[in-house]
């Protein structure tokens, strides 16, 4: 340990570090599968109907029924009904939007379908299972849902008096593909990010500054203790007059102070050399930023491709990516702001020699 | 205030501000610091400063 550099007596131990790092990479995928597979994701309904019909009419009057979506975003909504004989009636399902309007339907003897995916609110949804027992009452309903089925030509001719059992199943799940496949990514990359810095730190040992740099870490934590204050008053006097939830989230809001202090303490560290330790390499630092940027970037673009970026007109939680990355951006930027001026000093030294 | 004697001192040895550095265990930028008078080194950087330049802390840091 050089001169400059002082032993406090307080020296961190690096493999505390590495397990918290690893802990912390397990926790988070973890976490994040969880959430991808949770149950909540996942919504059944089974209507069991004993269908009569009897001199052409169905007794079964239909069923009305809700299903609670738990978390808001696109659904695959799958419909099953497979009765083992072919009943005589024509049976319908319709699933309302939150203003009674259709949101989607399906009409058939026996029926596996699956919809397009379907943007779902955090609510209670309400559907409802129909019984046709006749061609009239079919394309009544079907004029009603806007499709001009006479003109279709192919119309069910298997009508007749009997008695069916029929188990209707509802199914709504998250459309997880995308999702997965960008969580997937995501948890690569966390990883191999997690796996290179421990790599680095059990090569390299603890990152350590000199007494200066020190005194100028210390400095920036200041700043970024009041500028911290100072949004936290900001966003409670703007959360009491109404204002901030018109644009965002407390939870984004706590994760963008968290961000903006980040960035004032590693500007200043860095525009005043103490960001990158002694016995630290520029190049890896610059590569690290730049790895995490490229992350941000891509998980930004997931988010507007699935409309978490900005919500009903306020910033979403990929919204969080998005200023991440902007994080790094500036520190990137800083950083070669420094080499510059560095490099004109080191000018100015060779010119007085 | 700058310090000029610490800036003869290291030329005279042939060093540029990175070996001086790198040899005291600090970074570049703290010894142009100090050079420049931006920053008052511990007793202690002040003692190794000294000793990769083979000077006393008299020569290189007392005021005159």
């Amino acid at each position: 340990m050089g001169a400059g550099m002082e032993d406090t007596g307080m020296k961190q131990n690096n493999t505390g570090r590495i397990i918290a790092m690893i802990v912390l990479t397990i926790a988070f995928i973890a976490l994040v599968f969880g959430f991808a597979c949770s149950p909540k994701n996942t919504r059944k309904t089974e209507v069991n109907a004993n269908v009569i019909v009897e001199n052409g009419e169905a007794t079964y009057p239909g069923f009305r029924g809700e299903f609670n979506i738990a978390r808001a975003g696109k659904y695959d909504i799958h419909v099953n009904w497979w009765p083992e004989d072919d009943p005589g009636f024509i049976s319908g399902f319709v699933l309302y939007d939150l203003d009674g309007s259709i949101l989607s339907f399906c009409t058939g003897q026996k029926v596996q379908a699956g919809f397009l995916p379907i943007q779902l609110e955090k609510a209670e949804y309400s559907f409802e299972i129909k019984i046709f027992d006749s061609e009239d009452k079919l394309n009544e309903f079907l004029n009603d849902c806007g499709e001009d089925y006479a003109s279709d030509g192919d119309v069910f001719t298997g009508y007749r008096d009997g008695q069916w059992h029929v188990t209707y199943t509802i199914t709504a799940s998250l459309a997880t593909k995308w999702m997965l496949f960008i969580l997937a990514i995501g948890c690569v990359m966390y990883a191999v990010l997690m796996a290179l810095i421990i790599f680095r730190m059990c090569h390299e040992g603890k990152p350590e500054y000199d007494e200066r740099q020190k005194l100028v870490n210390g400095k920036a934590y200041e700043y970024g203790f009041y500028t911290m204050l100072v949004l936290s008053v900001i966003y409670v006097l703007a959360w009491f007059m109404g204002i901030a939830d018109e644009f965002l989230s407390p939870g984004v809001a706590v994760m963008l102070i968290t961000l903006i202090v980040a960035a004032v303490v590693g500007i200043y560290n860095v525009l005043n050399d103490g960001y990158i330790a002694v016995n630290a390499y520029e190049e890896r630092v610059i590569a690290t930023l730049s790895a995490i940027l490229a992350v941000n970037i891509l998980a930004t673009i997931g988010g507007i491709r699935t409309g978490s970026l900005i919500k009903d007109g306020k910033l979403g939680i990929s919204s969080v990516n998005a200023f991440c990355g902007l994080l790094m951006l500036a520190l990137i930027v800083a950083i070669v702001i420094r080499k510059a001026r560095t490099k004109k000093e080191d000018d100015d030294e060779e010119l007085e020699a | 205030m700058k310090n000029l004697r610490l800036k003869s001192a290291r030329a005279a040895k042939d060093m540029s501000q990175e070996d001086l550095a790198k040899a005291c265990g600090v970074t570049r930028q703290t010894i142009n610091a100090i050079e420049k008078g931006d920053y008052n080194p511990t007793i202690n950087l002040c003692i190794a400063i000294c000793r990769v330049l083979d000077k006393t802390l008299d020569e290189l840091f007392w005021e005159d």
